[in-house]
Order: C-alpha cells, then sequence, then structure tokens
C-alpha cells in the first residue's frame, strides 16, 4: 500500500531556519605560483536544502500522530513534493520579482530547453515592452515536472513572440517527456521534488498528561532528479 | 595523438566520462547477433554523440541514469602501454537501460560480462551544459576523446551495510587491449606453427582516429600473425652474395 504525505511540506511550513546548498562539484588545484586551476564535473546540480524544526509537536495531537507516522513511511527511500507557497509566514521565499501579472504568467509557455536556455513563447500574454519577465534570482518551473530552475540575469521584454531565460543549470529533462508547450510555474509556486536523506528520529518528551515530539537533527532534502517520477511517493533509487 | 583543444588556456574545465559496453546474454553464443551494447556516462542527460568504433559517423546515446558510480584511473602514456582500470556501477539502479534490465546487478549476473569489449571517452562541456565540438587531426568534426580501450576481466560485487544503511557497488575491472594482445604472446614458441594457433590480430587507427583491434575491421580476415611466414623458405635459401647478376 502506498500513501500520499505531505509530511514533509508540514516539516517546511514550520521551518525555523532553511539552509540551501546550490554548490557544485568542484576541484581546485593551486599551483606554487598561486594560480587556481578548476575542474567541473557537470552534475544536475540537485537542490539541498536543511530545514530546522525546532517546533515541539503535540503527541496528543492526531495531526502529530499523523505526521510522525507519514515521517516513518516516508523514511529515506520515497520522494515528496513540497512548495514554498502554501505557508503565508514564507510568503516571502523564493517570492516572484518579475512584472508578470498571474494571468500573464499563466499564458507562457515552454518553446524550447537547450542546454541551459530556456525559451518560452509569449502567446497571448500582452506584456509592455520594458516589462521584467523575470529577474536575477526568479525560479521558474516547467510544470509537470518538478526541477526549479533560477533566472541567472534579468529578462525585460522587448517584442516578438518569444522571450529566453538563461537558467542556472542545464535542462536535463528529456524532451520524449514532452514539455513543449507546458506552463510555466513561477517564483514560490514552483515545486521541489525531494527526499530526506537522513530522516531525523524523534524524541518524546514528557508534558503533563502528554508529550511534546522534537526531532533530533534538522531534515536534510535533497531534490531527487532521477528518472521522472510520475506518482507520489514512488520509491527512491 | 589528436590535440585537446577543449583544455587550452582555460582553469576551467568541465567534463565527463563516456562508456560503452558490448555484451551477451548468458547462454547465448558470442558469434550469434545478440550482442548488446550499454552506453552510459556520467553525464548529467543523455547525450547522443558522433562517435563510432570504424567510421566516426554514428552516434551512439549514452544513458545518464544509469547507476554509473565513477571511473578508475587509467594512464595515457606518449606511447601505446598497457594498463588497467575500474568502473563502479550502483549495484541496485533505478533505471532499465537500452534493450531491458542492462543495469546494475543484473548487467554483471545475466550477461557475459567477463571478456566484454569496453571504450572509454571523455566529453568537455561549455558554460551552458552543453558536450563541445572539435575537429581532430583528420579534420573530422568529433564530440567524445578515447581515453581507454580495453576488455572486461573481472567483476566483483560490493555489499556495505551495517544497520541503518546497505549499499551495493559493482566494480569492472578492465584491462586495455594492449595487455591482452601481450598475454596471449606470453610463453610462445619462436615456430610457424605457434605464430598462427593464437588469433591476435593487430592494432589499426579508424577512420576517427580510434586505435582498434583488427577483428573489428570489417572484411579484413588477416587476423593472424604474419612474422613467421618468411621464415621457413628463407631457411633453405641459398644466398650467393658474391655472384655477379
Amino acid at each position: 500500500m502506498t500513501i500520499t504525505t505531505t509530511c514533509l511540506q508540514t516539516i517546511v511550513n514550520h521551518a525555523e531556519t532553511i539552509n540551501l546548498n546550490r554548490r557544485r562539484v568542484i576541484g581546485i588545484q593551486y599551483t606554487k605560483s598561486q594560480i587556481a586551476n578548476v575542474t567541473e564535473t557537470i552534475t544536475r546540480l540537485p537542490w539541498q536544502i536543511k530545514v530546522k524544526n525546532s517546533a515541539y509537536y503535540d503527541y496528543a495531537d492526531p495531526a502529530t500522530r499523523a505526521l510522525v507516522e507519514q515521517l516513518d513511511y516516508l523514511d529515506r527511500r520515497y520522494v515528496e513534493t513540497i512548495s514554498f507557497s502554501n505557508n503565508a509566514n514564507l510568503s516571502y521565499f523564493f517570492k516572484y520579482q518579475g512584472d508578470l501579472t498571474p494571468s500573464q504568467q499563466s499564458q507562457l509557455t515552454v518553446n524550447s530547453f537547450t542546454g541551459n536556455t530556456l525559451v518560452l513563447n509569449v502567446n497571448s500574454a500582452n506584456i509592455s515592452a520594458g516589462r521584467y519577465v523575470v529577474k536575477q534570482g526568479d525560479f521558474v518551473q516547467i510544470v509537470g515536472f518538478p526541477y526549479p530552475f533560477t533566472a541567472l540575469g534579468d529578462v525585460v521584454y522587448v517584442s516578438g513572440s518569444t522571450v529566453t531565460i538563461t537558467t542556472h543549470r542545464p535542462n536535463f529533462i528529456d524532451p520524449i517527456n514532452g514539455y513543449a508547450n507546458q506552463h510555466v510555474n513561477w517564483g514560490n509556486a514552483v515545486e521541489f521534488q525531494v527526499f530526506c536523506n537522513n530522516m531525523p528520529t524523534y524524541t518524546f518528551v514528557k508534558a503533563g498528561n502528554t508529550a511534546a515530539i522534537t526531532f533530533d537533527s534538522e531534515f536534510q532534502l535533497y531534490e531527487y532528479t532521477g528518472n521522472l517520477v510520475t506518482n507520489i511517493n514512488e520509491v527512491v533509487g | 595523438m589528436n590535440k585537446i583543444q577543449f583544455v587550452n588556456s582555460t582553469t576551467n574545465i568541465k567534463v565527463a566520462e563516456f562508456i560503452s559496453i558490448n555484451v551477451t546474454p548468458i547462454n547465448t553464443s558470442v558469434n550469434t547477433a545478440s550482442v548488446v551494447t550499454l552506453n552510459i556516462s556520467t553525464s548529467y542527460r543523455n547525450e547522443t554523440c558522433t562517435v563510432d568504433l570504424t567510421t566516426g559517423t554514428t552516434a551512439l546515446t549514452f544513458e545518464a541514469v544509469s547507476g554509473l558510480l565513477n571511473v578508475g584511473e587509467y594512464h595515457r602514456d606518449l606511447q601505446s602501454s598497457s594498463n588497467d582500470t575500474s568502473i563502479s556501477l550502483d549495484g541496485v539502479s533505478q533505471t532499465q537501460i537500452q534493450n531491458g534490465a542492462l543495469s546494475g546487478i543484473g548487467l554483471v549476473l545475466n550477461y557475459n560480462i567477463k571478456g566484454s569489449p569496453l571504450t572509454i571517452w571523455r566529453g568537455f562541456y561549455d558554460d551552458s551544459g552543453n558536450l563541445m565540438t572539435y575537429t581532430d587531426g583528420q579534420g573530422r568534426t568529433r564530440q567524445l576523446i578515447q581515453r581507454f580501450y580495453g576488455v572486461v576481466t573481472s567483476f566483483t560485487i560490493t555489499e556495505n551495510s551495517d544497520p541503518q544503511n546497505l549499499y551495493y557497488s559493482i566494480v569492472l575491472n578492465c584491462s586495455s587491449i594492449k595487455t591482452i594482445l601481450s598475454n596471449n604472446v606470453v610463453g610462445r614458441r619462436t615456430n610457424h606453427d605457434d605464430f598462427q594457433h593464437q588469433t591476435l590480430g593487430y592494432m589499426y587507427q579508424d577512420g576517427g582516429g580510434n586505435w582498434q583491434l583488427s577483428a573489428t575491421k570489417t572484411g579484413d580476415n588477416s587476423d593472424y600473425d604474419t612474422s613467421m611466414d618468411q621464415v621457413a623458405p628463407l631457411n633453405n635459401a641459398y644466398f650467393n652474395f658474391g655472384q655477379k647478376p
């Protein structure tokens, strides 16, 4: 039996601190003259998000029982799709900075995505010249493919039927999966497909007639960039 | 040796390894047309590259999500040398690679992996994540640079486990084709029959500039060592070097 979980989303929603690791696989050697030579292994550059969750959860609360049950089920083997748009307290996180209205955003579709060049069809979005499609650091994600990309630079709409965004990592989604003409999620609406590769254990602290639950470490969420997971909670690996 | 243009005048190199292995299913004769090619890479995406063992034009598609963990060290000397290397694979790979479950444990248990020919190339990427092309010494446009050609000589399956973690990994040990050729002639006596006994073949450069064994050369059956062919006739020949012509 597989179940649909929302536990990692709950953990994210209760985050006290969030740490992002976007570092690449790089080797640096220094010559005697102190010139640095850099070698990079080109990777899918998975998002690595550490979420610290210091809140105590009341074990008597059925929602807490469900939370820990789902976490135990998920363990380090299954993925869950999370977003940072589900909590008003996190609405600033990854917030879209461009000038497009939600209506305009919903009009743009994928034209092509080769290397780190994402070309979007403007369609009938009626974007005025000079408006920012994205600003540096804005998030985009093709609907149906939970792999967020960020914009390496500002993109200002001038004219024409397409706009081009240079992304922080090259596209690794196989075109055979059919992302052409798909719509795009923007800003904090992007979805991350992650699993927790350290799934912390938890401790019961007696609190009167119930117990408070605290997690023994932060949650290390690691983006799953393997083959497309079509069903939530599909096994990792 | 071809000049590698990507590594000139740069302090930032992005590389990936590309591997091609030809295997046959167990209980299948290697002479039948059942050879399956496993093309895998350490790249971040599937790549269709312009490499070929004979013509340098046929494209091969290398799987990115293939469980390839690491490629061991291999030497590149000024002259042809005998070196070994190893390839580490994830024991439980997540994907089925071409023509069935050709991955992980399935690869080494269901196929005749020992003796399978193997080629390793290296590819270089630009800042946009696209595989770069270069022009080789013969003026051909290529994407990959061959680094190793040999056969799989053995494999090991390793299990590391503790109460919380379990890892399987497979290591393919590979010998360069020069080692294989050297082993064929070790202890061979210096006479015509012994030289004919071993099917040695010879090394030649294909149309793409890669070194290959003559057994892969289309239409060439001269795989026998001809070094001793003229010894017997010469043995009984009499040469009067002082005779006027």
